[in-house]
């Protein structure tokens, strides 16, 4: 999961640093509408939808998030 | 018969603000802006009304057009920032550029509003047997903007473009999809104006344009992806077949991330709203304007119209382009 995650952030956008479960978005330099097009990729990708006020704050929290949400699918 | 695109016209008020003016205004910076949406500068009204953008925009067109104003069968304007509300836009628009005895009528689909203006014109001439018609598109959302709300004021432009659609032998539009969705949660609203009578008065403070930008974006895109799709569908046409897409120039992020999630060369996108900003229903045909004068349109090529907006709405039209 972690290397798709990984995929998606290179897609949209411009990081080379090291990706793990406790980076967060803020150090990725994510803006607001990045996150936007990150979470509909993972929406896209797992199957999953991602509530508005999901409040994800790091790599980690977003994978269990979809851990999460799949259980209950 | 089917109906085409014959000409096209726009207008754009005199005074243009950059964004290192709004950062004098508002807590912002040219940087941030460009980055964040793609704009430069926009314009806005200063005496000139929403009825004067619309009838300069539609004296362009008829201008690069072979019908003369008294043979347009209908008039149709979109907007939901007119100056006058009785008699409508479409009806003032009419006197002004001296037609008579046509229906004259008023669309608000928001920044759909010329998609929706243009369908609706085509099924009527095909209902009714009508041979010309007149869409505008105009909006001045300087004046339903709260220009100290940097999150909103920084996005929005006035101007108005405009269409002579023509009944003839060979197509034109090929096919249209139209759609809208519920907005629940508020994300792209506007009052009225407050309310004062000697029987009930009512401000709620929200007659400027609020906008919550995440939910707007994800809707723009996901709406803006599946209009593409169905209306290609509908066509029997593919991505490829398409030469321009022209989308509702809203932020250059929502255009390039459809384009992104469309697999199609971001470069197919035609996009103007680094010098117009959002516009709203003048938005599509301003840039349908511009590319047809660039001489970059040629008779067959295929066009995309695609558009979202406030209601909320959203919506497209195939064109088969006609020199």
């Amino acid at each position: 999961m972690l290397e798709k995650i990984k995929e998606i952030l290179q897609n949209n956008a411009s990081y080379d640093g090291e990706i793990t479960a406790d980076t967060t978005f803020e150090e990725i330099g994510l803006d607001s509408l990045d996150m936007m097009q990150i979470i509909m990729d993972i929406e896209d990708e797992f199957g999953i939808s991602v509530a508005d006020d999901a409040g994800l704050k790091t790599v980690g929290e977003l994978m269990n998030y979809i851990e999460e949400q799949q259980k209950n699918a | 018969m089917p109906v085409y695109v014959e000409a096209t016209g726009h207008c754009l008020p005199v005074r243009e603000v950059t964004n290192d003016e709004l950062s004098t205004m508002v807590d912002t910076n040219d940087q941030w802006i460009r980055e964040r949406t793609g704009i430069v500068s926009r314009h806005v009204c200063s005496e000139e009304t929403t009825l004067d953008l619309a009838e300069e925009a539609s004296r362009q067109a008829l201008q690069q057009s072979a019908v003369k104003a008294e043979d347009i069968g209908l008039v149709i304007a979109a907007t939901f920032t007119s100056n006058v509300k009785v008699p409508c836009l479409a009806a003032c628009l009419r006197e002004r550029l001296g037609m008579n005895h046509i229906p004259a009528f008023d669309i608000n689909g928001a920044c759909t509003g010329f998609i929706l203006g243009v369908a609706t014109a085509q099924a009527l001439m095909e209902q009714m047997g009508i041979d010309t018609a007149l869409v505008v598109g105009v909006d001045v959302l300087s004046r339903v903007t709260d220009w100290t709300d940097r999150s909103t004021c920084v996005l929005f432009g006035d101007g108005a473009g405009a269409a002579v659609l023509r009944r003839g032998e060979k197509p034109g539009i090929l096919s249209s999809v139209l759609d809208g969705e519920n907005d629940a949660n508020e994300v792209l609203v506007c009052s009225a104006a407050p309310v004062k009578t000697p029987f009930y008065e009512l401000d709620d403070g929200r007659d400027k344009i609020i906008m919550k930008g995440q939910p707007v974006f994800k809707f723009a895109v996901t709406a803006m992806c599946r209009s593409i799709r169905e209306v290609l569908e509908k066509a029997g046409k593919s991505l490829d077949d398409v030469t321009w897409f022209v989308p509702h120039q809203a932020n250059q992020r929502i255009i390039d991330f459809t384009a992104q999630r469309m697999g199609v060369d971001k470069s197919k996108f035609f996009v103007n709203l680094d010098h117009t900003g959002n516009t709203s229903a003048a938005s599509v045909p301003m840039a349908l304007d511009e590319l047809n004068r660039s001489g970059n349109l040629h008779d067959g090529d295929l066009v995309l119209l695609v558009g979202f907006g406030g209601g909320l709405s959203s919506g497209a039209i195939l064109i088969e382009w006609r020199d």
